[in-house]
């Protein structure tokens, strides 16, 4: 019996260990920088809010573009200072950038109402929302992040439970067997989904600009308008152009870079 | 009284203090050339709802007209805000080097200045990019040629002028032509898809046409020249003339030759806006209409509803403008106009830039009732009828209910959500961004590589298929008994055998040989599986078994000598007591350890 407990602590021990491996990986964690660098960057932070409460936007973003030069260059990032860039722009009426960096704040921080909110506005503002059903609402609640924890907590529980039934077969046990089947595969489903969407590269149109048929100034060449704040999937790029592909109309072309940000972090 | 005094002086100081204005001057270049402009602006900002009009110094360097203003206002923790930017082109008349010296305002006796700009004006520049007079085809070869023209020569400000260009040709291009649109300095551009491609006979010949169209809006009036487009395209380098002289050989090798091609440049002339200029009007050219709409027809007081103004028509639909006080004007004191949220739609359709501007002001009444909304007036200059003409929406009806929560008396909103939010007094309902955040938290980002993600889902299945197995082979095995058995021989004499060793002590030294005789017999039933009855295996038996398995004969002398020794202490317990029971033990140990050995190796 002694070995049993014994056994079964050793177990459970062990799948801590692997979830705290992943929860460590994959929340992230907080970054040492230079006392005086980081009262710098608090400095100027709250001198963009500062500004930002005036209402002198432009003045106020241009710190913030500062000061996520300087955090880029670390290879660190802060919610704050790409909501709060997304909030300048959008108060300087210029929607794609606004939804760029929103989408860039919802990148690092899934859940953050402000930041959800805000993107849910510009879309509706720059006439670019998504209709949105029960299916897609629950697909969405989770960040792939999560959809990934989940996944290997369903995927561990149900080959826990597998592996159990192996030595005892009972009611209870066969019960959350198939509770956690099917938590594994709706996470499964989910994460296969939500994985290959993720390999895209999204990008978001952040001046108004023409989709061309050619990656070049030239006669012959046919182009739209694309308005700004849309969403869009870059497939290549090619010199000063990307090609990108509108899911909704499904036509493909070339944008001039400056026009596209690719939303990645 | 020395403390009224005081308070007075201090009340005068914080006045002062808060009634602070700034004023400042920015260029978009310093160094430009003589056919370039320059634009100047002008911003003038500061904590007051009125900001007086900045004086310009003497600028007779320059051709100066104005190009607009624009005006931001917002209430923030009822501190207002107003910024006005004051926009102008400069023309430059000479070359030199010139001082735009400090632009001033007046403000309650006191005056504000900016700082100094230094211009230089150089000679035109030729461009680098555009070719030498002798490499260009002005439209007179008859086989290539470009044309640009305009649909208008003579326009007002912000009237819409087509620009076409054209690119005819009825030989053979070696690579796709590159197109260098016209300077269009002066005006704002938009393109006009899509482009068009046609045949068309010029004097009896057929020539295939690629046609694009550029809409411009003047920004500001005078006499102004759109540059030459430039075609860059390679024929063949083959004339029809030496065709015969030609070898066969130099025209199969021909690499082609690059052509230059430019077309002529256009003079417009802009004239200004008709004087007097209405008192509402912004700005806008073309034909517009105005209609409004309310979120909501009921609103709470101190609540608020996004007043949604939509104007459409033809013309520079992203320059109309609809400043917030114009509203505020329009619907008086018992409404609160904040910021508004703008976004637009252009069309092109026909090669006409038309489109729509929705701007929504977040409006809150400050009491109940039922308020009508009177029509809001949009003045534009209509350039067909050469008037201005004015567009109204119809008046709108809002019922306005009492708070339910009382508030301060002259207490103002913010346009921001969040500091809604922390005032719990104030009704949360405002449809607008939510506020900034003022926590500046720092993370860094990791990604772990898909291998590791991929094992980490693999292994909980990794580790029932083992477990599985091993439950498979297990019960396999437990199926072929004597498999098991003879597996398991050698393994139970030893944990028997170090058992009967550890307890040698305690035990009688015939209970001692009995177990180690049952030992051994175990071991040769469970090797040699010859049948469940111990009392049949003979010491025959055994020799012959241990023979067929090629155990040396070596190792079967000593097993049978320790067998026969173990059968002789047995049966003669009085012979027990004088021999050293632990050294048989050690040594029948090693005899089944040797002969464990010798059936492993087959």
């Amino acid at each position: 019996m002694n070995y049993k407990k014994c056994k079964s602590s050793k177990i459970s021990s062990r799948v801590l260990i692997v979830v705290g491996f992943i929860l460590i990986y994959s929340v992230g964690y907080s970054v040492d920088l230079q006392p005086t660098e980081i009262s710098n960057l608090k400095l100027l932070f709250n001198q963009s809010v500062e500004l930002y409460s005036k209402g002198e936007y432009s003045a106020a973003r241009e710190i913030l573009e500062k000061i996520n030069t300087q955090l880029i260059q670390n290879q660190l990032y802060c919610v704050g200072v790409l909501y709060n860039l997304g909030n300048c722009y959008f108060r300087e009426n210029k929607l794609g950038w606004a939804r760029y960096y929103y989408e860039l704040a919802k990148l690092l921080d899934y859940h953050d109402a402000d930041v959800n909110h805000n993107l849910y506005f510009v879309k509706k503002v720059s006439n670019n929302l998504e209709m949105e059903n029960v299916l897609t609402k629950i697909f969405y609640f989770f960040s792939l992040k999560e959809l990934y924890i989940g996944l290997l907590l369903f995927n561990i529980m149900f080959f826990l439970t597998l592996i159990v039934s192996t030595f005892y077969t009972t009611v209870v046990v066969r019960r959350w067997r198939i509770i956690f089947f099917v938590g594994f595969v709706f996470f499964l489903i989910c994460f296969i989904i939500r994985y290959n969407q993720n390999l895209q590269k999204t990008g978001i149109v952040v001046e108004p600009t023409n989709l061309t048929s050619e990656p070049r100034e030239i006669l012959n060449i046919k182009s739209i308008p694309l308005s700004e704040a849309r969403k869009v999937v870059v497939l290549t790029q090619k010199d000063d152009y990307y090609a990108i592909y509108l899911p909704k109309e499904k036509i493909q072309g070339w944008v001039k870079k400056d026009s596209v940000r690719i939303v990645k972090l | 009284m020395k403390k009224l005094i005081l308070l007075i002086v201090l009340i005068l100081i914080c006045y002062y203090n808060f009634a602070e204005i700034t004023i400042t001057a920015t260029v978009d270049k310093n160094v430009i050339s003589l056919d370039e402009q320059i634009n100047l602006q002008v911003t003038v900002s500061g904590n007051v709802t009125t900001l007086p009009n900045p004086k310009l110094p003497d600028l007779s360097d320059f051709q100066v007209y104005s190009s607009g203003r624009s005006q931001n206002i917002s209430i923030i923790n009822g501190q207002i805000t107003s910024s006005i930017v004051f926009n102008y082109v400069l023309s430059p008349r000479k070359v030199g080097e010139f001082t735009i010296n400090p632009i001033t305002i007046e403000y309650q006796g006191k005056i504000y200045q900016t700082q100094p700009i230094q211009i230089k004006v150089e000679k035109t520049i030729q461009q680098k990019s555009l070719p030498t007079e002798k490499d260009v085809y002005r439209g007179t070869k008859k086989d290539i040629f470009v044309e640009t023209f305009v649909d208008k020569h003579t326009v007002y400000v912000n009237e819409q002028i087509t620009l076409t260009f054209r690119f005819y040709t009825k030989i053979n291009l070696l690579s796709q032509p590159q197109y260098s649109p016209a300077d269009t300095t002066g005006f704002v551009k938009e393109d006009l898809p899509p482009q068009r491609n046609f045949y068309t006979i010029i004097n009896g010949e057929r020539y295939y046409v690629s046609e694009i169209k550029t809409a411009l809006f003047p920004v500001s009036s005078g006499k102004y020249v759109i540059g030459p487009a430039v075609v860059k395209c390679v024929i063949e380098d083959f004339d029809i003339d030496r065709f015969f002289s030609d070898s066969f050989f130099r025209r199969f090798f021909s690499q082609g030759k690059e052509l230059v091609l430019k077309s002529n440049p256009i003079e417009i002339t802009v004239l200004p806006l008709p004087q007097p200029q209405p008192q509402d009007f912004s700005g806008s050219v073309g034909k517009f209409v105005i209609t409004s709409s309310l979120d909501t027809n009921k609103l709470e007081v101190n609540n608020t509803t996004m007043l949604n103004v939509k104007i459409s028509g033809l013309g520079n639909i992203k320059s109309v403008s609809l400043p917030k006080q114009m509203i505020q004007k329009i619907l008086g004191q018992e409404f609160v106009v904040f910021d508004p949220i703008i976004s637009y739609d252009i069309k092109k359709e026909n090669y006409k830039v038309s489109g729509t501007k929705i701007i929504k002001f977040p409006i809150s009444a400050t009491s109940p009732g039922q308020k009508i909304l009177p029509g809001i007036r949009f003045v534009y200059f209509n350039p067909e009828t050469r008037s201005y003409e004015t567009a109204v929406s119809k008046p709108l009806i809002l019922e306005v209910t009492p708070s339910k929560t009382s508030l301060a008396q002259g207490k103002k909103f913010s346009i921001d959500y969040q500091q809604k939010k922390s005032d719990k007094s104030i009704p949360f309902k405002l449809e607008d961004i939510r506020y900034i955040k003022t926590n500046l938290n720092i993370v860094k980002h990791n990604t772990i590589s898909t291998s590791v993600l991929i094992i980490l889902q693999i292994l909980p299945l990794l580790s029932w298929l083992s477990f599985s197995s091993y439950k498979i082979y297990s019960k396999s095995r437990s199926k072929d008994v004597k498999k098991l058995k003879f597996v398991f021989a050698f393994k139970n004499f030893k944990k028997n055998i170090r058992k009967l060793k550890s307890n040698a002590g305690k035990l009688e030294p015939k209970n001692i040989m009995n177990s180690l005789y049952t030992l051994l017999l175990e071991y040769l039933n469970d090797k040699l599986s010859l049948t469940s009855d111990k009392v049949t295996i003979t010491i025959d038996s055994v020799k012959e078994f241990l023979e067929i398995k090629n155990v040396s004969s070596i190792v079967i002398n000593e097993f049978i000598t320790l067998w026969d020794e173990i059968n002789f202490y047995k049966f003669s317990p009085a012979t027990v007591e004088n021999i050293d029971l632990k050294e048989l033990i050690t040594k029948t140990e090693n005899i089944v350890t040797k002969l464990e050995y010798e059936l492993q190796k087959m």
